[in-house]
């Protein structure tokens, strides 16, 4: 059996076990969506109504799709499924191992990874404090000579950071790569929006978490500093029900030299996150951002 | 030398059996990176991917085993990849769950618990596309890159060689047949 065929994803399981439409009607309805999709909503209607008789099968089908908001299909699965662990399970794509040393800081076990960065369990190693931190290492991403200072001077202001419902940063600086590093609070919690619904909270307690995260949010705000991220994964609560927010402010530390290339979209995609930002991130607006994107997020994000 | 891009080339034209040997040569490397960076789920969604593929791509490159002109093949193959890539997880991961192996893999972290029948939905989408594949492949070929491959419509677009306006009609035609489909 060849890789291709045990893949399964190009040959075979063609059966379309639960799927509703054979493969002669998908074509046919490919074809119809070209004449109506083009129309209005009355003109829609219209269509539908004179559809011919050797179309009434997918009738529905096709009035469904033409006059009812949202397909059910996403743009792509919001969250992969997590992979077991295999022999590789100690290679980090970053090619880094535990033990590996990054600026003061050696790695412990890697927590996570995705595309823009991965974060490790790490510890002091020049016999400064023994705390346990999350190491975050941004891929991809070299400063800027010209820019370090400027890193410095943000990375400054959010190690002042000092609240409740906010994870510190301790420390920030480039490993003998010139790749940044982040050192942070390493939170042990769940997202907002899981923990609210492991523990069925009601409305009340939901709200008071919600209060908690503005609290967070409130408090930096009035140091001029924009957290630029805010979603149930930068907010978790932890075992005994503090919010506690990550990554305040990294969005805008890490922009440095990105935000000089294409603004946001570069190749790598764009690395923020569509369904919590602010009308006026999107629009792109990003010199002129004031401190109401972190509201948007925090309005969108008790819908979830 | 330039192994991948004669493997490209034969696949393009329609051999078969350099599509397989393609395939396994590349998967490999494409399957452990991809393996290696979503273990951990949550994190990792499919704007990941697309780096991913990049990444590997200019891995390629640099090795001396792709030239700059296979980009678009290789994009395309590599969508395909992808999407067998999360199948075989999402298979790992429901026989992980009926043989009522208990997640022990599951941190305490920043990372984001999985969503409930995400693993279901994406097996779904897997099998109306096959469907899909018969009745209109470029329509299928478009909604695997988006959905499984994670391309943006600019890079579908260069990818396939059609227009931009092309790819946002395609896609919303595939995603109101699929949406159908599994209604």
């Amino acid at each position: 059996m060849t890789a291709l065929e045990e893949s399964g994803a190009v040959a075979g399981d063609r059966g379309g076990r639960r799927t509703r439409l054979t493969s002669a009607q998908m074509a046919r309805m490919s074809r119809l969506l070209d004449e109506a999709l083009p129309l209005d909503e009355a003109g829609r209607r219209r269509w539908l109504d004179a559809l011919s008789p050797v179309d009434q099968d997918i009738a529905l089908a096709l009035r469904k799709a033409l006059l009812s908001s949202g397909t059910g299909v996403e743009d792509a699965p919001a969250t992969l499924p997590k992979l077991g662990s295999d022999e590789n399970s100690d290679s980090a794509a970053s090619g880094l191992k535990p033990g590996a040393r990054i600026g003061r800081y050696e790695l412990i076990k890697l927590l996570g990874a995705g595309g823009k960065a991965e974060v490790w369990l790490a510890r002091r190693a020049d016999g400064g404090f023994k705390r346990e931190v999350a190491l975050k290492l941004p891929m991809l991403t070299r400063l800027r000579k010209d820019l370090e200072q400027r890193f410095a001077r943000e990375r400054d202001i959010l190690a002042g950071l000092e609240h409740p419902n906010i994870a510190r940063l301790y420390d920030a600086g480039t490993d003998a790569n010139g790749l940044p590093y982040l050192s942070m609070e390493y939170v042990v919690g769940q997202p907002i929006t899981d923990c609210s619904d492991a523990h069925r909270l009601g409305i009340r307690e939901r709200l008071q978490l919600v209060l908690q995260v503005l609290d967070g949010v409130r408090y930096a705000h009035e140091r001029q500093v924009v957290h630029r991220d805010l979603k149930p994964s930068t907010i978790l609560v932890t075992e005994s029900g503090q919010a506690r927010l990550l990554d305040f402010g990294i969005a805008k530390l890490l922009q440095t030299e990105e935000a000089d290339r294409t603004q946001l979209t570069s190749v790598y995609g764009r690395a923020l996150t569509p369904d919590y930002a602010s009308p006026e991130f999107l629009r792109g607006r990003l010199d002129r951002q004031r401190n109401g994107s972190d509201h948007a997020a925090t309005h969108a994000s008790p819908k979830y | 030398m330039n192994q991948l891009t004669e493997l490209l080339r034969r696949t393009k034209a329609g051999d078969a059996e350099a599509r397989n040997t393609l395939f396994s040569s590349a998967y490999a490397d494409l399957h452990r990176m991809a393996r290696a960076r979503l273990r951990d789920g949550g994190r990792s969604t499919m704007m990941d991917t697309t780096s991913l593929v990049h990444e590997s791509y200019l891995r390629f490159v640099s090795a001396g085993e792709l030239r700059a002109e296979d980009r678009r093949e290789f994009f395309a193959f590599a969508a395909q990849v992808m999407r067998s890539v999360i199948l075989n997880s999402v298979r790992d991961r429901i026989a992980q769950k009926r043989g009522g192996e208990s997640m022990a893999i599951t941190l305490p972290t920043q990372i984001a618990a999985d969503i409930p029948d995400a693993e279901d939905t994406i097996l779904r989408i897997h099998d109306a596309l096959g469907v899909l594949e018969d009745a209109d492949p470029r329509l299928a070929q478009v909604a695997e890159m988006r959905y499984f491959g994670g391309y943006s419509e600019k890079e579908i677009a260069e990818t396939l060689e059609v227009t931009e306006r092309t790819v946002r009609r395609d896609w919303e035609k595939a995603r109101l047949i699929l949406g159908e489909a599994l209604r």
